[in-house]
């Protein structure tokens, strides 16, 4: 069956693995070369060391390869059986469905594994010397690490699935990259963030860049900006007084009035140096004094991801796109490869026969049921006078 | 000797529609079967049944007495070739020989190389670019190589020119010879039938209309032509079939166990063909057909 399964894979599977060699050569040799302009003690992420193409280019491809191998190894292996009928001649070998199902979906899929994980190895390793800066974010976080395992595994079993579902190729393909997608984008938006509950943590107001100035509906209020935070991941900041209490956005407005008069009486502010950019509005110098100057009353309550977090984050969210992989995987092979024969459905016309007849020794006409069906057959058939249908 | 097919008040449902019901038939082990029938009667849902491609929605089917396609064991007894011989067009035909070693132990490796060597076939060459002929050989080869007890053959030679036809049925007919075997056949082609089957079921609507040994099936039914009568006063014995009326003759086909001594009537031979068509043009099998002209 191994052979056979192999047999089947063969011309997908070397086709991959010379992209797949392609691949690795323009990693290792650009991420060399990368090694050798930017030494460990340069940063490398503000630098222009080049292969700023390639930068924008390799994240993204990451992204689209467990989709490519949803969409090119998943969704055909069943699909393409099914649609041109060669399931008629594998299922009447003497191998259970289920055993010719599980090991056709076990070589392809831990192949779609290996494929991704090397990927992925390669993609993490290239951008080792750029930094990790934020590799939180949604579009660090998911091309970097482990977690394009998962998504290599349950866009294979999407494909799986859907090829099972549709039972035609190109609607399997079609299917596969849009439920992929969205499971994605939702999963990014509506599920990572509450993974791991995230760490606060309180910063003074005269600690960097934090205290920005904002207009509403109270007029000029202060706002905090998210800070950066080495190797962390940073949510949301908020400002709260010294017991902890988030102030209403009047009260906010009069702090302001009364420690940063100069200020609120200006145009409103970005967080952070929006004066070095440009923006009309009070000099670095004056936020700054008028952070000192709130710093007895406010702080920001930072909420983030700590550094420690990344790892098991990658890990969980691995592991939660594995185990629906494998749950689809498993319910498509269940649903096909069912043996056991059903009991008669109520009102099945079996019941309403009571004809010994048909028991009895050759050439016994059935009488048919008055309730036969009217119409309910097709009416393309032709007299099988010797001439055939075709 | 034990059925080689048995069903009980078999019936397979597609959504709402019925393609096979209240089927029950028994085909003995050790004959050639033909199952005949118009399209859209049930044959092939009967055989995907008997194969375990599909599960029945009601009613019962074993296969030598067992559960269909339960076991590994239960599935190296039964060959299938496919309608429209289904074969991977991109493997060789060494590669399906190689598939059918690896996947069925009791696999007859010198069955199937003298059957491919004798038909010519090159064992590089890819399934897809063999003739329809061809493939439905190497089909056939798969399914006889397995060495199975029960051989289900569906619409095999439906797509094949008379010659390749010929070859086909030649093939099955030698492998029936040499080995004990109980083959189903369906066709809608009688004539084809005729030639290779004992053993003939008629399946229309999804309902089994007439089954039986084919020696006795052309041995109890006559045609009668004669001047015309009402078909109403003939004996008892005789069962009228098909009809058919003129100004002045009659001529019945009638199905009697006894020799037809009315010396009005001349008494002609039917062929099984004849059989079949004249059950299959009964009223009441005709009645849920719509928009046939016969």
């Amino acid at each position: 069956m191994i052979w056979v399964a192999w047999r089947q894979f063969r011309t997908q599977a070397l086709v991959t693995l010379g992209l797949l060699v392609a691949f690795a050569v323009l990693v290792l040799v650009t991420g060399l070369h990368l090694r050798d302009a930017c030494p460990p003690i340069t940063d490398c992420s503000s630098t222009n060391v080049g292969y700023q193409p390639l930068r924008e280019l390799l994240g993204p491809a990451l992204l689209a390869i467990p989709a490519l191998l949803g969409m090119f190894w998943g969704a055909p292996l069943l699909a393409r059986e099914l649609e041109s009928g060669t399931y008629r001649l594998a299922w009447t070998q003497s191998v259970t469905r289920r055993r010719w199902l599980s090991v056709r979906v076990a070589l392809v899929g831990l192949t779609a594994l290996a494929v991704a994980g090397l990927a992925s190895w390669l993609v993490s390793w290239w951008f080792a010397p750029i930094g990790t800066a934020d590799r939180f974010a949604s579009g660090a976080f998911d091309e970097r690490g482990i977690v394009a395992l998962g998504y290599a595994g349950f866009a294979f079993a999407l494909g799986i699935a859907a090829g099972a579902l549709t039972r035609r190729t190109l609607p399997a393909v079609a299917a596969t990259l849009l439920a992929f997608v969205a499971t994605r984008i939702a999963f990014t938006f509506w599920v990572r963030p509450h993974i791991l509950a995230p760490r606060h943590a309180l910063f003074a107001l005269t600690d960097g860049k934090i205290l920005g100035i904002s207009g509403g509906p109270f007029g000029l209020t202060p706002i905090a900006g998210v800070p950066a935070i080495k190797n962390a991941g940073a949510i949301a900041a908020t400002l709260v007084d010294r017991i902890g209490h988030a102030p209403g956005g009047g009260r906010l407005h009069g702090l302001l009035v009364r420690y940063c008069p100069t200020i609120a009486s200006g145009a409103p502010q970005k967080p952070g140096a929006g004066a070095a950019k440009g923006l009309v509005g009070p000099p670095e110098t004056s936020l700054l004094s008028c952070g000192r100057a709130l710093s007895p009353h406010l702080q920001a309550l930072v909420t983030f991801q700590p550094a420690s977090h990344y790892w098991p984050l990658q890990a969980l969210e691995t592991a939660i796109f594995l185990a629906v992989a494998l749950a689809l995987i498993g319910a498509t092979i269940w649903r096909l490869g069912r043996r056991t024969p059903r009991r008669p459905a109520a009102g099945a016309p079996g019941a309403r026969i009571a004809d010994p007849s048909v028991l009895d020794p050759a050439s016994q006409v059935r009488p048919m049921p008055t309730g036969a069906p009217k119409g309910d057959e097709r009416s393309d058939w032709s007299l099988p006078r010797s001439t055939e249908r075709n | 000797m034990s059925a080689a097919l048995a069903t009980s008040e078999l019936g397979k449902r597609y959504r709402r529609k019925w393609a096979l019901s209240g089927c029950t038939l028994e085909i003995p082990a050790g004959r050639v079967a033909g199952l005949v029938g118009p399209n859209g009667a049930g044959k092939t849902t009967l055989l995907h049944l008997a194969v375990g491609l599909i599960e029945p929605s009601a009613g019962s089917i074993a296969v030598l007495g067992e559960e269909v396609a339960g076991t590994p064991a239960q599935l190296a007894r039964v060959g299938f070739v496919a309608q429209e011989t289904t074969l991977y067009a991109s493997l060789s035909v060494a590669d399906h020989l190689r598939l059918g070693a690896a996947l069925n132990p009791r696999w007859d490796t010198d069955l199937a190389n003298v059957r491919v060597a004798r038909l010519g076939l090159d064992r590089a060459q890819r399934a897809g670019t063999l003739s329809g002929g061809q493939r439905a050989q190497l089909a056939l080869t798969l399914a006889i190589a397995k060495r199975p007890d029960v051989l289900v053959l569906d619409e095999p030679v439906a797509s094949l020119d008379p010659l390749a036809r010929r070859e086909f049925l030649q093939g099955l007919m030698e492998f029936t010879a040499e080995h004990t075997v109980t083959v189903v056949l369906s066709s809608h082609v009688v004539a084809d039938l005729e030639r290779v089957c004992d053993y003939v079921i008629l399946l229309a609507q999804g309902r089994v209309q007439l089954r039986g040994d084919v020696d006795e099936l052309l041995s109890t039914h006559r045609r009668l032509s004669g001047p015309r009568r009402d078909a109403a006063r003939l004996p008892a014995s005789q069962e009228v079939i098909e009809e058919s009326h003129t100004d002045r003759q009659s001529t019945l086909l009638v199905r009697t166990e006894e020799p037809v001594i009315d010396p009005s009537w001349s008494v002609e031979e039917v062929s099984l063909e004849d059989v079949v068509l004249a059950y299959m043009g009964r009223p009441e099998v005709e009645e849920g057909l719509a928009g046939i002209n016969r």
